[in-house]
């Protein structure tokens, strides 16, 4: 199992961002983490990906609790840039080169040519959007077993996200697996294996994808409108 | 990896430096060349103007390089552990002891080169550019002076502490400035707010308990000075031993607060990190 948590809970002060979430994720699949804003989606990433501690329950991945060993094999792209603004893209990819062994130069510079980003323009006078696919390029450039990607698509331009669906496809590996947070559920409901549905810091639903189509005659992005109805 | 964060430290805020650096080269060239002129013009009143302002200049300039490394890095640090840059930092495959220790060590190595920098640019405009090397090299000699002067009355000592506490103070106080933004970051809202709060409440907590110590240090000392009110002079013994008293118990006293807030910095980020 490459996640693995057990009555996982969050909260901040009488707030429950996350309640007792059971949860396994298998190596090699692509899961949709959904649910409305505030069901706990962004929080159970940031645990995951170290930004956060719980406040009971365990998270493993690979067996290990989160720390500094997961950290070397999480790949995480929150939903804000963080790059630091006097860096230009080379120096962006320098970083993650330095400090990820599993980070590829060559891919990097590759899926960044192709996107037509210099690696001399600097980050402070990129668009947000241009500066997302940065961030995106340098998460994926990793060789890593498991990616977080919270709203990796929700900044971009409808055009850059089938590319970033393309990029998400074919830079991971087998062995590894994909998270993606995101409100934007048709645009990612064909690359989807698996789908979780949060609510209210509550696990609604772990199914597959084809599990969801066979058992409810219906595609993610209705069973979602359904469950989700206000 | 502790190397890798320092080159990235310093790469973060080589820039700004070099831009205070280069002005103030400048205008101690400028003060150089006002300064010779002064005296090529006989005292023209204009020209003595102008090098009154290049030295009020300079002088801001001064204050503002050694000011400005305190302004950095605590900018540096809120921007990089606390905002969201942190995103990125507090996800990396390093410690958390080694995020706050390269940007302590970035501190020394800016406050060390703003202090050649300082020294050089004030060499070039009084005209003797290598005044703090030829200082440095005299610095034995002017110890050897000042043994035979205060020899034996505890002058070495107070020297030493004056040292140590020239050392350590840019950690004592970042270290501060790092445990105020750690407990800022707890808060939900007005994090910036909480820290410049949590400063000020820390600073009123060390004052409390370092006036306490002090009571119990200076106790002797004004005892010797109420019963020895008829004498003119206090003998430099007892002036160096009170001051070097002060001293170890100043340093002893910042070490042991200054390692509590780094233990409680470093805790904070790792198990308490809140960058919402």
């Amino acid at each position: 199992m490459l996640v693995e948590c057990k009555n996982l809970c969050k909260s901040y002060g009488s707030k429950i961002a996350l309640n007792n979430i059971n949860l396994n994720i298998e190596r090699g699949r692509i899961i949709g983490l959904l649910g409305p804003n505030g069901s706990g989606k962004t929080t159970l990433i940031k645990i995951l990906s170290g930004i956060l501690t719980s406040s009971s329950g365990e998270a493993l991945i690979s067996d290990k609790p989160i720390g500094v060993e997961t950290k070397k094999i999480v790949s995480y792209l929150p939903e804000r840039t963080y790059l630091s603004e006097w860096m230009t893209v080379k120096q962006a990819v320098d970083f993650f080169k330095d400090f990820y062994s599993d980070f590829s130069e060559e891919t990097a510079y590759d899926m960044l040519e192709r996107l037509d980003i210099k690696p001399a323009d600097s980050l402070k006078t990129m668009s947000k959007g241009t500066k997302e696919k940065v961030q995106l390029i340098l998460v994926m450039s990793r060789q890593a077993e498991l990616y977080l990607l919270d709203e990796p698509i929700g900044g971009v331009d409808p055009a850059a996200r089938d590319y970033i669906l393309k990029t998400i496809l074919t830079n991971y590996n087998e062995n590894a697996s994909v998270v993606i947070s995101t409100h934007l559920i048709s645009d990612v409901e064909n690359v989807l294996d698996e789908v979780i549905f949060l609510k209210y810091g509550c696990l609604m639903l772990h199914k597959s994808v084809d599990e969801i189509r066979e058992e409810n005659g219906k595609s993610v992005d209705a069973l979602f409108r359904e469950v989700f109805a206000c | 990896m502790l190397r890798k964060l320092i080159k990235y430290e310093i790469l973060a805020d080589y820039k700004k430096y070099g831009v205070m650096f280069a002005a103030m080269l400048m205008v101690s060239f400028l003060l150089l060349f006002f300064d010779k002129m002064t005296s090529w013009v006989n005292n023209n009143t204009f020209v003595k103007l102008i090098f009154m302002v290049l030295s009020a200049v300079f002088g801001i300039l001064v204050v503002l390089v050694c000011g400005m490394v305190l302004v950095f890095a605590t900018n540096r640090f809120y921007k990089n552990l606390v905002r969201d840059e942190g995103y990125l930092m507090h996800t990396l495959p390093v410690p958390t002891w080694k995020l706050i220790v390269s940007k302590l060590i970035a501190v020394y190595i800016w406050s060390a080169l703003a202090v050649v920098a300082v020294g050089i640019c004030s060499g070039i405009a009084f005209g003797e550019p290598l005044w703090l090397f030829r200082m440095i090299e005299e610095f034995p000699e002017f110890i050897e002076e000042s043994r035979e002067v205060f020899g034996g009355k505890g002058f070495e000592t107070f020297l030493i502490n004056m040292i140590i506490m020239t050392v350590l103070s840019p950690a004592m106080i970042m270290v501060q400035i790092y445990f105020s933004l750690a407990l800022g970051n707890l808060f939900n809202r007005h994090k910036l707010g909480m820290s410049v709060l949590m400063y000020f409440a820390t600073y009123i907590g060390e004052q409390i308990l370092s006036s306490i110590g002090m009571m119990f240090i200076s106790s002797d000392m004004v005892k010797f000075v109420l019963e020895s009110q008829n004498d003119s002079t206090i003998p430099d013994d007892k002036i160096f031993g009170f001051i070097n008293e002060t001293f170890v118990f100043t340093i002893i006293f910042s070490v042991v607060i200054s390692v509590g807030y780094y233990i409680a910095s470093e805790r904070i980020f790792a198990k308490k990190l809140n960058l919402e």
